[in-house]
């Protein structure tokens, strides 16, 4: 089973990287107009990560057709200067693109720090889709997008290695740590976001 | 695929909330003629052609009714199939308004192994005539309530895949108004009835277009398929037509060389697929042309600004001249 879908995910990669490209260019024509915008990037799920998420014995329910299944093989992100740049982005890519579910990651109580970022799932348009794509009946209808600002960003990535896939369990000091960096962050962008109101109102 | 449920009804268009009727009809036991007819139809459809669309599905719930009741209707039990169909019959009657004529409503769902194929044709009423031959010599009789299978404003809707929350996002439409006609009497099917959206954006298709031109014209070195190209680009930024697919820019304005070369270069995916042209878009990626003389001078010059003040003459090894007043000088180590 592992290797037969491994086998699978492998032959397809080389129409996932094409789809890749096609999307990160689309996605720097859309966002042209956004100011702020500090980095668009895409990427493929690596084969070995796609097997790890199809088999995971924590789905619930379990995949029953992974390949098609799974959204983030292909994925992309969009990083921004402040929080106000969020939106500006969001509504272009909406316009952009087809989405089909949208979320809002954010501590669940108000007196959480910890990862905060936009996703979106949406279609992968026939545009992008390189030759030979819908010969396939398997591949991804879809793909992920994150757009954060650069604090978040700045938590989230490093977490996501040291935490995120730590092979045990953190313990209560490094917990608290990550909570600490998580608060910083956001405190961070919000400050950024009074120093902007005030240069906007000193420009006007 | 084999056909396994279909079902048909009588609409009438719904044109105020009063005159709201419940479409008459029901599941079909298909005989072997209407199968084949459907068979027929089908492969008539070309629907690996038709201009794909996306359901456009509330992004809290991931819901969108219609594509709800496709997929009932491809997957669900006999009874849920039926009041699927029943429920689509309503939405469609509610869609249609005084420019739409009575059509039947034929849903009809295929099925291989895991996956299923819907497809949702409209035949428009019209009216023919039976010739029939009595005792007293021939006769004519007028039928006036039948439904065509051949009319141009037939439409149809296939959404094809597995019983999976990624699936039927996608499908793709017949509907020949659908690149001819900007706003309300094209989108009635697409939009208020399917609930979808085109699957190319605007500005999407408009960059997928001048990107495939840019690779054509750089791609040929045959000076009369650059020629036809530029003409294209030319005028393509004045169409009054602005609705059109890769298919439809490469029949208008393309021939010979010039259209071999653009339909090599064209992705194939998303040929026919139907997008409005966005000049602003388009010019972002097209709106000047180069030109490298071998006497060191190179010309960049606005499309529309070619046969103007810039002239090219000449077949085989072209010559270009210009003219007009310099606004603005300046020194340079390089070419800007």
């Amino acid at each position: 089973m592992r290797e037969a879908l491994l086998a699978r995910y492998r032959e397809r990669e080389p129409l996932l990287r094409g789809a890749r490209d096609r999307l990160e260019g689309e996605c720097l024509d859309v966002l042209a107009q956004c100011v702020h915008v500090d980095r668009i990037y895409f990427r493929i799920k690596s084969a070995k990560s796609f097997v790890e998420k199809a088999l995971d014995p924590r789905n619930e329910p379990e995949y029953s057709d992974p390949l098609l299944e799974i959204e983030d093989q292909i994925a992309g992100r969009v990083l921004v200067f402040c929080l106000s740049d969020i939106p500006p982005v969001l509504h272009a890519l909406s316009n952009a693109f087809q989405t089909v579910e949208s979320s809002s990651r954010r501590p669940e109580r108000d007196e959480s720090f910890g990862y905060e970022s936009e996703h979106r799932i949406c279609v992968i348009p026939p545009h992008v889709q390189p030759d030979g794509w819908s010969a396939s009946a398997d591949m991804p209808r879809t793909f992920e997008l994150q757009v954060r600002t650069l604090f978040m960003h700045a938590y989230a990535e490093p977490q996501h290695d040291l935490a995120y896939k730590a092979v045990q369990e953190l313990p209560s000091r490094v917990r608290r740590e990550l909570a600490w960096i998580a608060a910083s962050a956001w405190g961070a962008d919000q400050a950024y976001e009074r120093v902007r109101q005030w240069n906007r109102a000193a420009v006007e | 695929m084999k056909l396994f449920r279909l079902h048909a009804y009588s609409i009438v268009p719904a044109r105020t909330a009063d005159d709201e009727m419940e479409p008459r009809g029901g599941a079909i036991k298909p005989s072997a003629e209407l199968r084949s007819a459907m068979d027929n139809n089908r492969s008539r459809a070309k629907f690996h052609k038709c201009t794909q669309v996306g359901f456009v599905v509330d992004p809290t719930s991931r819901t969108n009714d219609v594509r709800d009741d496709v997929m009932t209707y491809g997957f669900g039990e006999a009874a849920s199939a039926k009041s699927a169909a029943l429920r689509l019959a309503t939405l469609l009657g509610r869609a249609m308004d005084r420019r739409s004529p009575p059509c039947l409503l034929v849903p009809a769902a295929s099925q291989d192994g895991p996956r299923a194929q819907v497809i949702l044709w409209i035949f428009p009423r019209d009216e023919a005539f039976i010739l029939n031959f009595g005792r007293e010599g021939p006769s004519m009789e007028v039928v006036s309530d039948a439904f065509s299978q051949r009319s141009n404003h037939r439409k149809a809707a296939a959404f094809e895949g597995k019983s999976l929350r990624t699936e039927f996002l996608t499908g793709r439409v017949l509907d020949h108004q659908v690149s001819r006609v900007s706003g309300e009497v094209a989108d009635f099917w697409t939009n208020r009835f399917l609930r979808c959206a085109l699957s190319v954006s605007n500005d999407g298709g408009t960059r997928m277009l001048a990107r495939t031109v840019r690779k054509a014209h750089d791609s040929t070195d045959d000076p009369i398929a650059k020629e036809i190209l530029q003409a294209a680009v030319v005028a393509v930024r004045h169409t009054p037509q602005p609705r059109m697919s890769l298919d439809t820019f490469a029949s208008r304005y393309l021939k010979d060389a010039a259209l071999e070369t653009f339909e090599a270069v064209a992705p194939k995916e998303a040929r026919a697929d139907v997008f409005t042209f966005q000049r602003p878009a388009f010019d972002a990626i097209v709106q000047f042309q180069v030109f490298h003389l071998n006497t060191g001078v190179i010309v960049s010059s606005p499309m529309d600004q070619i046969g103007q003040s810039v002239k090219l003459s000449g077949s085989g090894n072209r010559t270009l001249s210009c003219s007009g007043t310099v606004a603005l000088e300046q020194l340079r180590a390089r070419h800007a």
